[in-house]
């Protein structure tokens, strides 16, 4: 008696359980491309936030090119996320008070600094992902670099 | 949105970017559903615990040749490694082939290649191979396994994981090749105490390691190399219930889950700056290692007293040990697969100047790594994997409960072990979503 309760319970825990997966299952696939979307301008949104803390335009789209400032082997001013699509140009400028070089991972990028010059960094981002920026010989961090579909 | 601090620092500095909410959602339903339909609908008798159905073919692997491979490898790290010290070129992230040998080929791609094809490792194993020329440890000493069991592989493990996600410099040649020389001397002089095979089995971290992953493989071998088909995760349910085996397992999944959650902004957000220091991150993996392993325990406990039979809880413990090893996996290849196919490429043109003073060898210093997957695919792959190393450990503690536990005690034992899947299976999407 204990025995087939049991079963019986289990059977319809699997049946409900079943019924609400299938459920949210297929509501999510059916929005799956919207929200894809959705979550990537969201991202963008997030790390303009972050960004707006520090300096006032950080859109790649604005003429305004977002600046980052190295003094005395720390960062003092700049963004530290800078989202791009796939396909569009990756611009921003570094000034730094040492000779150093900003290295693009992933991009593998390599681009020399002159103390007390601003250089401009600019390429094309042509694969999606989180890239690290820094100042190679002193290992510093200086942006993520989020490069969305 | 996630930061870089770990491996990917040095070998790469490119991550993942977040699963999406939807693919979260979709992965977490199927869990749950297959759980649960795994519960009640699976089959009703075990079927996989009387272990591998071995079937010879006529291909022999080349052992000798193997194992060179393995010394060479383990050869070029440490010279590599010292010749960037001599070149004044030790830093992170430049052009050496030590790094990439150690946390790309050895740590990665030959345990993960060893789930689909059978354990690489044991084949390529260098100390194996040096301990045989050099005549050390020809005299087992197996009682030393059943006193230490794999504690010390476990200690081994965790120190291994600690190398690379917590200590700063772990992926400068140096660090590297001391490692690997700190470690050969290390593994040679337990051979000699303890005999060669013993010594691999207690001391040897990858021993282990590549032994739990590779069981999953439909694929074994004999001792002449002779390849044998066995029919998939069979060879897991015969795994030796050595002491410390689920600490070991444990360990596995709990360092993997500390690299992913540590780069996560929730886990920035919670530890702060004590979560950044080395004292502060070692504590926190050690933390986070345990409350699996607690979480894991308490499924035992439960599992014990519901099952209705007479095992202690340490003995559950042992028993069910072997199904987390697919969700182990799962964790360590959904993290880091973009890892291999990306940063690995770095091998091509690392071989031509191995030691990173300027030499061309082949023609391909030159070659940039090429993205060739976008993200999307790897959502699903990283997904994907996820929720089949659920399904394999549900399938495997369904069939071992089957066994173990009689009758409806059988299905009981495991409500709590099904929860704890689940909850791991959620953090392991969880970490995916960053």
């Amino acid at each position: 008696m204990t025995k087939l309760l049991h079963s019986l319970m289990l059977v319809a825990l699997v049946v409900l359980v079943a019924a609400c997966g299938d459920g949210t299952g297929a509501t999510t696939s059916a929005s799956t491309s919207a929200t894809t979307t959705a979550a990537s301008t969201t991202a963008s949104t997030t790390s303009t936030t972050i960004a707006t803390t520090t300096t006032a335009a950080t859109s790649t789209t604005a003429q305004e090119v977002p600046r980052i400032k190295v003094e005395d082997g720390a960062k003092t001013e700049g963004l530290d996320t800078l989202s791009v699509r796939v396909g569009e140009t990756v611009r921003f400028e570094v000034e730094a008070d040492v000779a150093d070089e900003i290295h693009v991972h992933g991009f593998d990028l390599h681009f020399d600094t002159v103390p007390g010059e601003e250089v401009l960094v600019e390429f094309v981002a042509e694969a999606a992902g989180i890239f690290e920026v820094e100042l190679e010989a002193a290992g510093l961090h200086l942006l993520d670099l989020e490069v969305t579909p | 949105m996630i930061r870089a601090e770990l491996i990917g620092h040095g070998i790469g500095g490119r991550l993942d970017l977040p699963v999406p909410l939807s693919y979260f959602a979709a992965g977490a339903a199927v869990v749950l559903v297959v759980t649960f339909v795994g519960l009640a609908a699976l089959w009703p008798q075990p079927r996989l615990q009387d272990g591998p159905r071995y079937r010879m073919t006529d291909l022999r692997l080349p052992l000798r040749w193997l194992t060179a491979l393995g010394v060479a490898g383990l050869s070029l790290t440490i010279v590599a490694g010292s010749a960037a010290l001599l070149a004044g070129t030790d830093a992170i992230g430049s052009r050496n082939l030590a790094p990439l040998l150690l946390w790309v080929l050895f740590w990665l791609v030959v345990p993960f290649l060893g789930v689909a094809f059978g354990n690489l490792y044991s084949m390529l194993n260098p100390w194996r191979g040096l301990a045989t020329w050099l005549g050390l440890g020809e005299r087992e000493r197996p009682v030393a396994v059943r006193s230490w069991g794999i504690w010390p592989a476990t200690a081994i493990l965790f120190a291994f994981a600690w190398l690379e996600l917590v200590f700063p410099d772990s992926a400068t040649p140096s660090t590297v090749g001391i490692a690997a020389l700190v470690y050969t001397v290390y593994l040679l002089a337990l051979m000699a105490r303890f005999g060669r095979e013993t010594a691999l089995t207690i001391g040897d971290a990858f021993t282990p390691y590549n032994r739990l992953l590779s069981s999953v493989s439909p694929w074994g071998r004999d001792q002449q190399g002779r390849l044998v088909r066995r029919g998939w995760l069979r060879a897991l349910t015969v795994i030796p219930e050595w002491r410390g085996l689920a600490p070991f397992i444990i360990a596995m999944i709990g360092t993997v889950s500390y690299d992913g959650l540590s780069a996560t902004q929730w886990w920035e957000s919670v530890t702060g700056s004590f979560g950044s220091t080395m004292f502060g991150s070692t504590i926190l993996m050690v933390a986070l290692i345990g409350s699996i392993g607690a979480g894991y325990f308490l499924a035992c406990v439960v599992a014990a007293r519901l099952g209705g039979g007479n095992l202690a809880p340490t003995r559950v413990a042992a028993r069910f040990a072997h199904t987390l090893v697919p969700i182990a996996f799962a964790y360590a290849f959904a993290h880091y697969f973009t890892l291999i196919l990306f940063e690995g490429q770095q091998v091509i043109s690392n071989i031509s100047d191995p030691f990173g003073i300027g030499w061309d060898l082949f023609g391909t210093r030159n070659y940039k790594i090429n993205f060739f997957l976008g993200p999307i695919p790897v959502w699903y792959l990283q997904v994907g994997t996820i929720v089949a190393g659920h399904i394999a450990g549900v399938v495997l503690a369904h069939d071992r409960a089957l066994a173990d536990f009689k009758g409806l005690g059988g299905i009981r034992s495991q409500y709590a072990m099904l929860v704890l899947m689940v909850l791991l299976t959620s953090l392991g999407l969880f970490i995916l979503a960053g």
